[in-house]
């Protein structure tokens, strides 16, 4: 095998201690449960009875390696478990909340990328002028501003105030899950586009410093050729790897917004999980917001390789 | 010995011209002061106003700015303006407290892992590849699921998982420093181990671990108030600024100065840190 398949299996290949490793962690969070899980989801005054089914549905009548074995060959079958509460398989409602949270995780990346590219472009083009001191002090505060709260006063300004967007929820249509969106997109990518918008500024004016930028400008192609031809294409390699490096935090963001915005993704089932003690559930999205994040970081390694023409697959 | 030390002394030490180029740096001098500002208002809230906290007037709420209320009072009519300097404390704790434990953890992990390298170097790094492979925030919550909700326990969560970052960036150092002639040439002269890595690898690893903790405060102040303002750490009557937008939620639509003010509170500290991480980045870059 060479080229490209190869290169993907290696890169599958060193995947799997990962994979196992974060399968353990999830599976050992359940130990830091203080006391008895069981005791812990029913309350002190439940029946022997009662605490004996949980113990038996969470596995913990059986030794721990036992306990890890089955678990994995359970996740094997694709079975992730049931919610001791809606006592259905945890897949099942994974499967079912994951397109919002997908949809919500694909629009703010896209949003992301309009908030920072040309911000980041401006800045370094006009390097210690005085527009680049106000962009990035721009961006210095929206690093500080807590995303729940820029929600509410979104939501306050463009909903409540303006009508302009539904207060909450989905939708039901492409279109009205579009609108949905917009004000919970623009959260997550603005706290994502301050921590993004610095290392851009700083890829393009190292790119700008190239020879062959000064060659391009030398051989008189226009400012526009020079800038889209050569500086954006090398800069943005750069931005390709800070993404998949920061897409944990975007990923981490959706669960708070989509909270406030009651969006019914992923996030908003973790946070009613854990008011629930919904173990099962818990440890589920938890595994699954890993795997996906290692996915998505593979994905990015491919588009990296495919960008750049000088890295080869040996 | 005294002759490493001599070769190691003006490496060490800070150059003069540090001392010129922090009057150079506003932003730190700006953050510096910023911070000055919020730590003594917090320290002095008593003496800044007489209300408590959590004092219920049930016949002044909902209050706009007044004389005897400047921010304005809430549901339960206690006064904000009291409520944002008592939480203060709080949310200056969580960013404090939760970074201080990561960072002296981290990088004594970084250190042993960096220097010794090894078996006790690839078991570290195996732990870390695990672990930066969950989004941070998920994980945090879901630790916190499992110990159970609260101020304490969230602390416990975000160190179990903190530590992490600062591992890699010390370690990172390490491997570069320990190659180094002047580490080779305490090695040489029969230094121990502690010494040598308290002595000449600690100084010369540890300024972008400190740069990156002022981030980290803003990051762990912001984690702080989400999983509060979620219910999952700090819980009522506390006068925690996440906790306090939560409670604003409600009331958005009639008094939303309830949950705008303790938003702006946690900005205005976030950007405190802020200038004094770029601040500090900028005075202590080697060389420049």
């Amino acid at each position: 095998m060479t080229g490209l398949p190869r290169f993907i299996a290696l890169r599958l290949f060193h995947l799997i201690p990962v994979v196992l490793g974060v399968t353990f962690l999830v599976f050992t969070m359940l130990k830091l449960v203080p006391g008895d899980p069981a005791i812990a989801i029913l309350g002190i005054r439940a029946t022997p009875e009662a605490i004996a089914n949980i113990r038996e549905a969470l596995g913990l009548d059986r030794p721990f390696l036992v306990q890890y074995v089955s678990f994995l060959g359970n996740l094997l079958r694709g079975n992730l478990g049931e919610s001791l509460v809606a006592k259905q398989p945890v897949l099942q409602m994974v499967l079912e909340r994951l397109p919002a949270t997908l949809s919500l995780v694909a629009m703010s990346g896209v949003i992301t990328a309009v908030l920072t590219v040309p911000p980041a472009v401006l800045a370094a083009r006009n390097k210690d002028r005085p527009l680049d001191h106000a962009i990035r002090g721009t961006f210095i505060f929206g690093l500080a501003i807590p995303s729940f709260w820029l929600g509410i006063i979104l939501m306050l300004i463009f909903s409540l105030k303006l009508h302009l967007f539904p207060v909450s929820g989905f939708g039901n249509t492409w279109s009205e899950r579009l609108h949905h969106l917009v004000l919970p997109s623009f959260t997550v990518a603005l706290a994502l586009s301050a921590i993004l918008i610095r290392n851009l500024r700083a890829g393009v004016l190292e790119v700008l410093r190239a020879d062959y930028v000064r060659t391009a400008r030398a051989k008189g192609l226009s400012e526009r050729a020079v800038m889209l031809r050569h500086v954006m294409r090398n800069a943005l390699l750069s931005t390709v790897t800070i993404f998949g490096v920061n897409l944990a935090f975007l990923i981490g963001g959706t669960v708070v917004v989509e909270t406030v915005f009651s969006l019914p993704g992923l996030g908003a089932m973790l946070v009613t999980a854990v008011y629930q003690r919904d173990y099962p559930v818990v440890q589920g999205i938890t595994l699954v917001f890993a795997i996906l994040i290692i996915l998505v970081n593979l994905l990015v390694d491919l588009t990296y390789v495919a960008l750049d023409p000088r890295v080869t697959f040996d | 010995m005294a002759q490493a030390e001599a070769v190691v002394r003006p490496i060490v030490a800070v150059p003069a011209n540090r001392w010129a180029r922090l009057r150079r740096a506003p932003t730190l001098l700006i953050g510096i002061a910023l911070l000055a500002i919020i730590v003594v208002a917090a320290a002095a809230a008593p003496l800044l106003t007489p209300y408590s906290p959590s004092a219920l007037d049930m016949r002044h709420t909902f209050e706009g700015p007044s004389r005897a209320h400047p921010l304005g009072t809430d549901n339960f009519g206690r006064d904000l303006f009291a409520r944002l300097l008592y939480g203060a404390r709080i949310d200056l704790m969580i960013g404090v407290f939760a970074t201080l434990v990561t960072l002296i953890v981290g990088s004594g992990v970084g250190l042993l892992a960096g220097y010794y390298g090894g078996r006790l170097d690839r078991v570290i790094m195996r732990i870390v590849d695990i672990v930066v492979a969950f989004p941070f925030f998920v994980l945090v919550i879901g630790l916190v699921a499992m110990l159970g909700t609260g101020l304490r326990n969230m602390f416990v969560a975000i160190w179990l998982v903190g530590w992490i970052s600062y591992a890699r960036v010390v370690r990172g150092e390490v491997l570069f420093v320990r190659t180094r002639e002047y580490v080779e040439a305490a090695r040489v002269i029969g230094m121990p181990d502690r010494t040598i890595l308290v002595r000449h690898v600690l100084p010369n690893v540890i300024t972008p671990a400190i740069v990156f903790s002022m981030t980290d405060v803003v990051l762990n102040i912001l984690l702080g108030s989400s999983l509060s303002f979620l219910g999952l750490g700090a819980q009522p009557p506390a006068p925690e600024w996440g906790l306090m937008i939560a409670e604003g939620r409600t009331f958005l639509a009639t008094a939303w100065w309830m949950s705008a003010l303790p938003g702006l509170a946690i900005v205005i500290t976030g950007v405190a840190f802020s200038l004094i991480g770029d601040g500090l980045a900028d005075v202590l870059r080697p060389g420049g």
